[in-house]
């Protein structure tokens, strides 16, 4: 599959239409599992599937087969294009967010999240129902819930609570949050 | 510091494509590196989904366009008012008149043009109009993509709202079809199966408004018809270029 990817790929750059197609039909499917997978939204994953198979149309040879194959080429594009729409659409990463109702489910994120400026993701935090909220962060910073934390850390889980609130609310102090608990 | 590992080796390692030495080296350097072992542990999540996801007609038809939009449009050719009209009419008309006699010409259904805001029909069902007689009929060769032996014309009048697309010299195929697709400038489309006789093709057109068509392209299908573009194209008409170049 991966030599006839290559071949299309060269097809595509000397303007074949129906290489193109061919290439299209062939990774769409794959290309919208990652992005849905990422963006946790049909119509975002369409729209960058659409973005990145028209980047592919115009610079399809961007692809080094040295690297890796056609596939992993795809696969890592639309994860920099997902990462970038949840960065640019803060609706759309509060409702992937609202989606990560359990630790287990952030944490198979955790390398999306932390691709994203702290900033973009606390403000997108922000928006979420506290108890939501409070299974994100803590697994962001240390895969624990709040209540987790203050037991932890042998703290209040008011202080905890309130801790968390303020670093949820005082972007510049986000990273030493973990400090304050300690 | 070891370097790491690029991203695209850990998908490939996830996907199980790599060679047995390349995926020792990987496998070696995650047990070292927490950062290259969280990023494979991401797509493992992400891979692990068995289903891919079909894209749906909308973003085919989205992604069709789009790529269309990129394309080198049709070569250019000048309309011309033509003598050749003249020799055309005497043949239209023959045509016409064999058509009428035979009892088996269509008139144009304007109720169905009325639900589906155009009208098409081909060889005998083209009706009997004047379209090729009109002054402000305008005919424009059209060169084929692929094959030097096809040959096809387009008939359009504005004012009338009509076209005529011929082709001739189509090799008729045994497992595919040809499909006609009409695109409009609001990027909405219709195909429709190409009726060839003698390698021929005649198809008439008459819309609301004519000056809505973006371009006319032919291209192979399977047979029946697809519902998007897919196979290569046979010819490609910028209606929207042509009309500038009158």
């Amino acid at each position: 599959m991966d030599e006839k990817g290559k071949r299309l790929l060269q097809a595509i750059n000397e303007n074949s239409e129906y290489a193109f197609n061919e290439f299209y039909r062939m990774y769409a499917p794959f290309v919208l599992k990652i992005a849905k997978q990422l963006v946790s939204d049909p119509l975002e994953a369409e729209d960058i599937c659409h973005d990145i198979f028209l980047e592919v149309f115009e610079k399809p040879g961007e692809y080094d087969d040295a690297k890796g194959t056609v596939k992993a080429w795809l696969a890592v594009k639309t994860k920099h294009r997902s990462i970038d729409r949840l960065r640019k659409k803060k609706p759309v990463l509060v409702r992937k967010l609202e989606q990560l109702d359990t630790k287990e489910a952030v944490k198979t994120e955790l390398e999306v999240l932390k691709s994203l400026e702290k900033n973009v993701l606390l403000e997108a935090l922000a928006h979420l129902p506290e108890k939501q909220r409070e299974v994100i962060y803590g697994a962001y910073f240390e895969n624990k819930t709040q209540t987790e934390l203050a037991r932890t850390l042998n703290k209040p889980l008011g202080t905890i609570k309130s801790n968390v609130r303020y670093g949820l609310n005082n972007l510049r102090k986000y990273k030493k949050l973990r400090q304050w608990f300690a | 510091m070891t370097k790491h590992v690029d991203e695209m080796k850990i998908v490939d390692c996830v996907l199980n494509r790599l060679d047995e030495r390349e995926k020792r080296q990987v496998e070696a350097h995650l047990k070292t590196c927490s950062t290259c072992r969280e990023k494979w542990g991401h797509w493992r999540a992400v891979l692990a989904q068995e289903s891919e996801i079909e894209p749906s007609d909308a973003l085919n038809r989205r992604m069709t366009f789009s790529i269309q939009r990129k394309v080198a449009p049709f070569r250019h050719t000048r309309w011309r008012k033509p003598l050749f009209v003249l020799m055309s009419i005497a043949a239209f008309m023959m045509f016409a008149i064999g058509l009428k006699q035979h009892g088996d010409v269509w008139p144009i259904h304007e109720p169905d043009m009325a639900k589906k805001g155009y009208v098409i029909a081909q060889h005998d069902a083209v009706p009997e109009q004047k379209l090729l007689l009109e002054p402000e009929t305008n005919r424009k060769p059209v060169m084929p993509l692929i094959n030097e032996n096809i040959s096809g014309e387009i008939w359009l009048n504005t004012e009338t709202n009509e076209l005529m697309f011929l082709a001739d010299g189509l090799v008729p195929l045994e497992r595919n079809d040809y499909q006609l697709w009409i695109v409009h400038v609001g990027d909405y489309w219709n195909g429709h199966l190409l009726e060839l006789r003698d390698g021929s093709t005649r198809v008439y057109y008459k819309a609301e408004d004519i000056r809505s068509l973006k371009y006319l392209k032919v291209s192979v299908e399977p047979q029946g018809g697809s519902l998007t573009p897919t196979g290569p194209e046979i010819f490609h008409i910028d209606l929207i270029e042509a009309e500038k170049g009158r």
